[in-house]
């Protein structure tokens, strides 16, 4: 994922106006394919908007212990997840966010079914949706081809190992939705 | 003759985490010969990459925000920013000048502790009886407990006569107290001597209490009253 410079960063602190402009043209795409995927497309503008103002109001406190774009990412992840719980609680569903669902036994994809045609990533993508929201936030995380286990374990605030398992858990769940399909 | 580990099948855990390059780099040359010649494991690797190519595919396919999308982020940012940095002025201006004060009321405290000449010289006194002397300094300080105020006087005594402080006498601005009390300290030529004492308590105002303003103080000596005044503030104030 591309990085803005440290001078623009420095600039993004004091509030300029052009670097804030800046810092939103770089991370622009993963924070919004992260809303889409996270709280669907309806609502994904509005909250990208959220996502960036939360950036901005808090860009003068990063420190740098991280890549700015896995705090960008860390950060959309939690508006995310906030916003998923309000629209729960709205709706009165008290399932939780990290309920565990059944999982699938281990099998593989028919050579037919890997074969990248149009029909294959409209299921894919079709299957991500579908997963539980804490499978969809891994497995969203990690199509951001920079972001290491460590830097998703940042971003989420869990272990790496709870990555690699929740990773693995995931993608069982989407071989076989799209073995069925 | 394969290895150990190259018979081994693996876990599709592990296929998992091989298709995100998170292995040690020896367990991953032993999984990627394992797999040239295992079918099961083969088609395990592959199911497990293709979807994790697959997700990041569709990450690099994804449609971009839209472009209206900017504008109202930055107009929202730009307001957010600007009232972080009005609300930043104010801060520092309120900060800068609480410390300002802070600085101005120490260096005021410090000045005002500082002796007064307040006499100098006793022009009558002088005059009168051609000696030459001055009071250099007088204090009067308020003591919080008990409340009283306390008072010091140094006379240098220049001239040619022995000087005797025969009384002293502190008034409260208020008309609380009024008070002279003797106080006897002879102060002989050529010699420089200071006297102090402790008006008593029941002199002070109705409320027991000193308060600001400017106390006067009389020293009556055998060559003259000579007056001195001092603004002092509460000790409840200090």
């Amino acid at each position: 994922m591309n990085e803005i410079d440290e001078r623009t960063l420095k600039r993004c602190k004091r509030g300029d106006a052009q670097a804030l402009g800046a810092l939103y043209d770089c991370y622009r795409q993963p924070v919004y394919y992260t809303a889409r995927r996270m709280v669907g497309e309806q609502e994904a503008e509005d909250v990208t908007q959220e996502v960036f103002i939360a950036v901005f109001r808090a860009v003068g406190k990063f420190k740098g212990k991280s890549k700015l774009s896995t705090w960008v990412i860390s950060v959309a992840h939690n508006v995310c997840l906030m916003h998923l719980r309000k629209r729960r609680s709205k709706e009165g569903r008290t399932d939780s966010l990290d309920a565990t669902e059944y999982d699938p036994p281990v099998t593989a994809l028919s050579p037919s079914q890997e074969v990248a045609n149009k029909e294959f990533w409209e299921n894919l993508s079709k299957a991500i949706d579908e997963l539980p929201d804490h499978h969809r936030a891994v497995v969203t995380l990690r199509s951001f081809d920079d972001l290491s286990y460590e830097e998703i374990a940042k971003a989420m605030k869990v272990g790496i190992e709870e990555v690699r398992a929740t990773l693995f858990r995931a993608r069982r769940k989407l071989i076989e939705k799209l073995r069925k399909d | 003759m394969p290895s150990t580990e190259q018979q081994r099948h693996y876990t599709a855990a592990e296929w998992s985490s091989y298709a995100d390059g998170e292995l040690p780099a020896a367990q991953r040359s032993a999984m990627r010969a394992h797999v040239a010649e295992c079918a099961e494991c083969a088609a395990l690797a592959r199911s497990y990459d293709a979807v994790q190519r697959g997700a990041e595919e569709l990450a690099r396919r994804a449609t971009p925000p839209p472009t209206g999308l900017r504008s109202r982020v930055l107009a929202v940012g730009a307001t957010m920013v600007e009232r972080q940095q009005t609300r930043w002025f104010w801060r520092t201006t309120v900060a800068l000048t609480l410390f300002a004060a802070a600085v101005l009321g120490g260096v005021w405290i410090a000045l005002r502790e500082e002796p007064q000449p307040l006499i100098e010289p006793v022009a009558d006194g002088a005059d009168a009886n051609k000696v030459l002397f001055r009071i250099e300094h007088v204090r009067i300080e308020p003591v919080p407990l008990p409340p009283v105020v306390y008072y010091e006087v140094t006379i240098d005594n220049g001239g040619d006569k022995p000087l005797e402080i025969t009384s002293v006498k502190v008034s409260d601005p208020y008309g609380g107290f009024d008070h002279k009390f003797h106080h006897r300290v002879e102060v002989p030529k050529g010699v420089r001597r200071a006297g102090h004492g402790f008006p008593a308590p029941y002199l002070l105002g109705p409320d027991d209490e000193l308060r600001d303003g400017i106390y006067r103080m009389e020293i009556m000596t055998n060559l003259g009253t000579f007056t001195a005044e001092r603004v002092i503030l509460s000790p409840h104030k200090r």
